[in-house]
């Protein structure tokens, strides 16, 4: 039987979805992925912002392709067969995040994720929850409330 | 809702066929000038305002008229194929639709395992009859 000591740190820890961006390792909160996809063409949607590139639709339900790199001012490179879709789920918003790379789900402890350096871009600190270090890697990890709320505002 | 299964370039549309009042086979020679009450047509290519190059000429050509209170604008496509009625009309998502340049879209429609856009044909034809496009 686990101890009360045992039972704060489980509960302290959450499951993250790492995906490579660029050549940057980024968590997404396991909490609001739905499902992972191979990556499929979208359907373009004319006069749709770049960071947009289309709609998908699976198992019924229409999603918008959102592309992370260009949100976090990133290199883009060309789909390749690693890309994936992540579709993901925030309160009501659905969205299909595009990923260069899928690594791996980790779980994480609350107290391990430290404020983004200061260093960082505004436009990528403003949408991180905080950073840790997985393997001796420097891992981002993000804030989906952030993205959803940066995703509403004018573009 | 019966919808109007459009050709434009590579891509495939789909529009409320109460949106349109007349559709035809146009012929250049036949491009009537007039509407019923006289007053000039307006014609548009509807593939270029939607953001396709004009590459080769279509082998058809089909012309959809719009009629709207004070004009009629007749919207130029590569061709019209069929009708469908799909189940579900989707609204196009919050987070994409208040971005879109223009409102041109109804919602989204998952038929034959495609994804495939509702034009507004009446929107985008006052559109191109104000002017703004």
């Amino acid at each position: 039987m686990m101890n009360q000591n045992e039972v704060d740190v489980l509960g302290e820890i959450q499951e993250y979805l790492v995906v490579n961006l660029a050549d940057e390792l980024y968590a997404i909160p396991g909490i609001a992925v739905r499902e992972v996809m191979r990556w499929q063409t979208p359907t373009s949607v004319p006069g749709a912002p770049a960071i947009m590139p289309g709609l998908i639709s699976q198992r019924g339900v229409i999603f918008p392709v959102i592309d992370l790199r260009l949100m976090l001012g990133l290199t883009l490179t060309p789909s390749t067969r690693a890309t994936r879709l992540v579709l993901v789920e925030h309160d009501v918003t659905r969205m299909a995040l595009l990923v260069d790379n899928v690594v791996d789900l980790v779980p994480l402890t609350i107290k391990s994720i430290t404020p983004p350096p200061a260093a960082l871009e505004a436009q990528r600190v403003r949408l991180l929850a905080g950073v840790t270090i997985l393997e001796g890697a420097t891992l981002a990890v993000l804030n989906l409330g952030a993205l959803v709320a940066a995703l509403h505002e004018t573009l | 809702m019966l919808l109007l299964e459009i050709h434009i370039a590579d891509q495939c549309y789909l529009a409320p066929q109460t949106h349109v009042d007349h559709l035809s086979q146009l012929l250049p020679t036949m491009a009537p000038e007039q509407d019923a009450r006289g007053r000039p047509l307006i014609y548009a290519e509807l593939g270029p305002l939607l953001g396709y190059q004009a590459e080769e000429k279509p082998d058809r050509h089909h012309a959809l008229t719009v009629t709207l209170r004070r004009r009629t604008v007749v919207l130029l496509v590569d061709r019209v194929d069929r009708l469908t009625q799909p189940e579900e009309v989707h609204p196009l998502p919050a987070l994409m639709r208040k971005h879109l340049a223009r409102p041109w879209f109804t919602g989204a429609v998952i038929f034959e395992q495609r994804l495939l856009l509702v034009l507004d044909l009446q929107r985008i034809a006052t559109d191109i009859a104000l002017g703004v496009v």
